[in-house]
C-alpha cells in the first residue's frame, strides 16, 4: 500500500490517508481481505504520529472500509466488495443521468438508447 | 554487592589509567622505604592509597559520571559504597605492600631492626581510614570544584599526620613496639566505628544531593 | 494501560527560578515533545522525573510507579551531556553498565556499537559530541526499557545522524508498550515522530496537547490589523511590523489562517505570546 503525504496540503494528513486507502480499495488495488499495515508500522514509515493513523484507520473503519481484528491487524473489509458496488452503480447512475439529460436535449428518444446500450453490451461480449 | 563491586572495578579501571605518575611514585617510594631510606615517604604511601578514592570522586566530578552513573542503573548509595571500598582498598593494600617490603628489607638487612613498621601499620590505616572519613562525607556533600580549598586542607592534614606519625615512631618506639597491643587495637576499633558513621553520613547526604 | 508519564502539581524552586506547577500525562505507546527555550525547565523537568533532583511538592509517576528506585531499570535516560568515565572504551563503558540492568542485553549493545560505527579502541575522553551522544543512546536502549527520556538527544549531531537515530526511536515504539519524552530544540525532528507536545516556558506549560489537534486548531493569519482586531480573543500572540501582521489565531474563528508549524508555534507562543497558559 503506497500512501503519499503532502504536508503542504490544506488537508489533515489523516484525510489524506483515508481518500488514498478508500480510492485504492474501491479501484480494486488494495483487495478484500487483505492486510494493512499496522498502524504503527505506517506512521514509522510515513514519519508521522501513532495517533494521525489511528484516527485514520478509525474512520475507514466506521465507514466500513475496513475492519480491524484486535492482536491481528487491519484487513480491507468483507463488505468493501459491496461498497465498491454500490460505488460503481451510483457512478453508472450519475453517468447515465448525464446521458439521458443530452438525449433529451438532442429529442433522442428511450428506444434509441437501449439499442446503443444493446450494441455496446454485444461489442462487450465479442471483446471477450 | 556485585553492582557497587562492578562501580568498583570501574573506578580502579579508570584511576589506574589516569594516574600511574602517581601509582609509580607510590610504588617508587615503598620500595626506597624497603632500603631503609625515607621512612616519611614510604609511610605517606599508606595515605596515598587511601586517596585514591578521592581521586575518583574527583574524576567522577571532571567527567560528570557522579551524576550520570545515576541514568545508568545504579544507585546513590552504591555510588557512595563503591567509592568506601575503594578508600578501604587502597589503604588496606598500600599498607600490605608496604609491610610485607618492610619484611624483606629487615631480612636482607636493608632495615634496622628497631624501625618495626608492622607493628605500626595498623594504627596507619586506623589514621588513614579515619582522615578519609572526614574527607569523603563533604566530599559527598561539596563536590570537588567547590571544596577545592578542602582538599588542600586534606591532604595538608594527610601530610601533617603522616608527619608527625613518622616522628612520633622514630622517636618513642617503645610506645608502639610489640604488634597489636592495645593502642593498635583500640585504633583498628576506632577506625571501623569512625568508617561506618562516615559511611551513613555519606549515604544521607549523597542522597539529599540535587544535580 | 497506566500512564507512561504522570506529573501533579510539580514545582521546584531553584534560586530566582521555579518551576511549576507542572501538570503533563504521557499517555503509555505515545512519544512526547518538550519544547521550550533555553532555561525555561525542560533539563530541570526531566531532572525532576529521573531522581536527579527532589521535588519541593507534587507527584511524580512513572509507569505507574512512584518511587524512581523501583522503576529505573525501566527507563532509559539520554542527557544532553552524557558522562561516562573519560578514560573508558565503548566496551569498557558496556561491561561497566551492565550489572546495573538486569536485562541488560550485552549483544545488542554492542550491535548498536558496531551500527554507530564507535571506535573500538577509542577512549570516550576523546569521542566527538555526535559519538558521545550515540554511546548514550546505545546504553539507554540495550537494557530494554519501556519508557525513554531524552533530553536534546540529537543537538551536535549531523542530520545524517539524526535521521538514524530517530529512526531508532520510530523501531522502539512500534511495539505500543514503549513511550517516548523527548526535549528537542530540533522541530523538525520533533514534527515528525511526536504524538504530543508541551510547551514550557519560564517554569510553566503554555500548552500540552495532541500535535495534530494542535495544528488544526492553531494557524498563522497574515493581513489586515482591523481584521486582526475583529477576531478578539481568538488571537493568541502577535508579531507587528510596519509593514506586516500576523499572528497565531484560533483557526475556527480564523479560517484563512494557514496551519502553523511546530516552530511558527513556538516562535509566536514563547517570544510573542502573553506567556499563559491557553
Amino acid at each position: 500500500m503506497t500512501i503519499i503525504i503532502e504536508n503542504t496540503s490544506p488537508l489533515p494528513i489523516y484525510e489524506q490517508i483515508i481518500q488514498q486507502v478508500r480510492a485504492q480499495i474501491l479501484s480494486g488495488q488494495l483487495k478484500e481481505g487483505e492486510m494493512l499495515p499496522s498502524i504503527r508500522a505506517l506512521a514509522k514509515d510515513l514519519r508521522i504520529s501513532v495517533i494521525t493513523t489511528r484516527r485514520a484507520y478509525d474512520e475507514l473503519e466506521r465507514e466500513g472500509y475496513i475492519q480491524t481484528v484486535a492482536g491481528r491487524g487491519s484487513f480491507v473489509g468483507r463488505r468493501s466488495a459491496e461498497l465498491v458496488r454500490e460505488e460503481n452503480l451510483r457512478r453508472i447512475e450519475q453517468l447515465l443521468g448525464e446521458a439521458m439529460e443530452i438525449a433529451g436535449q438532442s429529442g433522442i428518444g428511450l428506444e434509441q438508447i437501449i439499442e446503443m446500450l444493446r450494441l455496446l453490451a454485444e461489442t462487450d461480449e465479442q471483446k471477450g | 554487592m556485585t553492582k557497587v563491586w562492578a562501580l568498583f572495578r570501574g573506578d580502579v579501571r579508570s584511576v589506574v589509567r589516569c594516574n600511574k605518575i602517581l601509582l609509580v611514585m607510590i610504588f617508587g617510594y615503598q620500595a626506597a622505604y624497603m632500603f631503609g631510606a625515607f621512612s616519611f615517604l614510604g609511610t605517606l604511601t599508606v595515605v596515598l592509597g587511601g586517596m585514591l578514592a578521592y581521586t575518583s570522586i574527583s574524576m567522577d566530578e571532571r567527567d560528570g559520571w557522579n551524576r550520570f552513573v545515576l541514568t545508568t542503573g545504579y544507585s546513590r548509595k552504591e555510588y557512595v559504597l563503591s567509592k568506601y571500598l575503594l578508600a578501604i582498598a587502597g589503604t588496606v593494600i598500600c599498607s600490605m605492600t608496604l609491610g610485607i617490603l618492610s619484611v624483606i628489607g629487615q631480612k636482607l638487612g636493608l632495615i634496622e631492626m628497631e624501625n618495626n613498621l608492622l607493628s605500626i601499620l595498623p594504627v596507619l590505616m586506623a589514621g588513614t581510614l579515619i582522615m578519609l572519613s572526614v574527607a569523603l562525607p563533604l566530599s559527598f556533600w561539596f563536590g570537588m570544584e567547590k571544596a577545592r580549598l578542602l582538599s588542600i586542607l586534606v591532604i595538608a592534614l594527610a601530610f601533617g599526620f603522616v608527619g608527625a606519625f613518622s616522628a612520633i615512631t622514630e622517636e618513642n618506639s617503645g610506645l608502639l613496639v610489640g604488634g597489636w597491643n592495645g593502642i593498635s587495637l583500640m585504633a583498628v576499633l576506632l577506625s571501623v566505628i569512625v568508617v561506618i558513621v562516615s559511611v551513613l553520613i555519606s549515604l544521607k547526604v549523597f542522597d539529599r544531593r540535587e544535580f | 494501560m497506566p500512564d507512561a508519564i504522570r506529573v501533579r502539581e510539580l514545582s521546584k524552586k531553584l534560586g530566582n527560578f521555579t518551576l511549576g506547577p507542572i501538570d503533563m500525562t504521557l499517555p503509555e505507546g505515545c512519544v512526547m515533545g518538550l519544547i521550550g527555550e533555553n532555561g525555561a525547565g525542560k533539563s530541570t523537568l526531566i531532572s525532576l522525573l529521573t531522581g536527579l533532583k527532589h521535588p519541593d511538592s507534587g507527584e511524580c509517576v512513572l509507569l505507574g510507579e512512584s518511587d524512581w528506585e523501583k522503576v529505573r531499570e525501566d527507563v532509559g535516560i539520554v542527557l544532553d551531556i552524557p558522562g561516562f568515565p573519560s578514560s573508558l572504551t565503548a566496551a569498557e563503558i558496556g561491561t561497566l553498565v551492565a550489572p546495573g540492568f538486569a536485562d541488560w542485553d550485552a549483544e545488542l549493545y554492542a550491535r548498536y556499537c558496531r551500527e554507530f560505527a564507535l571506535p573500538e579502541k577509542t577512549r570516550f575522553g576523546k569521542y566527538s559530541r555526535g559519538m558521545k551522544m550515540k554511546l548514550s543512546v546505545a546504553v539507554a536502549l540495550a537494557h530494554h526499557p519501556r519508557l525513554l527520556i531524552l533530553d536534546e538527544p540529537t543537538g551536535g549531531l549531523d542530520p545524517v545522524m539524526r535521521d538514524e537515530i530517530l529512526d531508532i526511536f520510530y523501531e522502539f515504539i512500534q511495539d505500543g508498550s514503549h513511550s517516548i519524552l523527548i526535549s528537542s530544540h530540533i522541530l523538525s525532528d520533533l514534527e515528525k515522530i511526536c504524538d504530543y507536545i508541551s510547551f514550557i516556558h519560564e517554569g510553566k506549560i503554555l500548552l500540552s496537547d495532541e500535535k495534530d489537534k494542535m495544528k488544526e486548531e492553531y494557524g498563522i493569519f497574515s493581513g489586515s490589523k482591523s481584521r486582526l482586531e475583529s477576531l478578539g480573543s481568538a488571537v493568541k500572540a502577535v508579531r507587528e511590523t510596519a509593514s506586516v501582521c500576523e499572528a497565531l489565531v484560533l483557526r475556527e474563528y480564523c479560517p484563512e489562517a494557514r496551519p502553523a508549524t511546530l516552530e511558527e508555534l513556538m516562535v509566536f507562543l514563547l517570544r510573542f505570546g502573553k506567556g499563559e497558559s491557553l
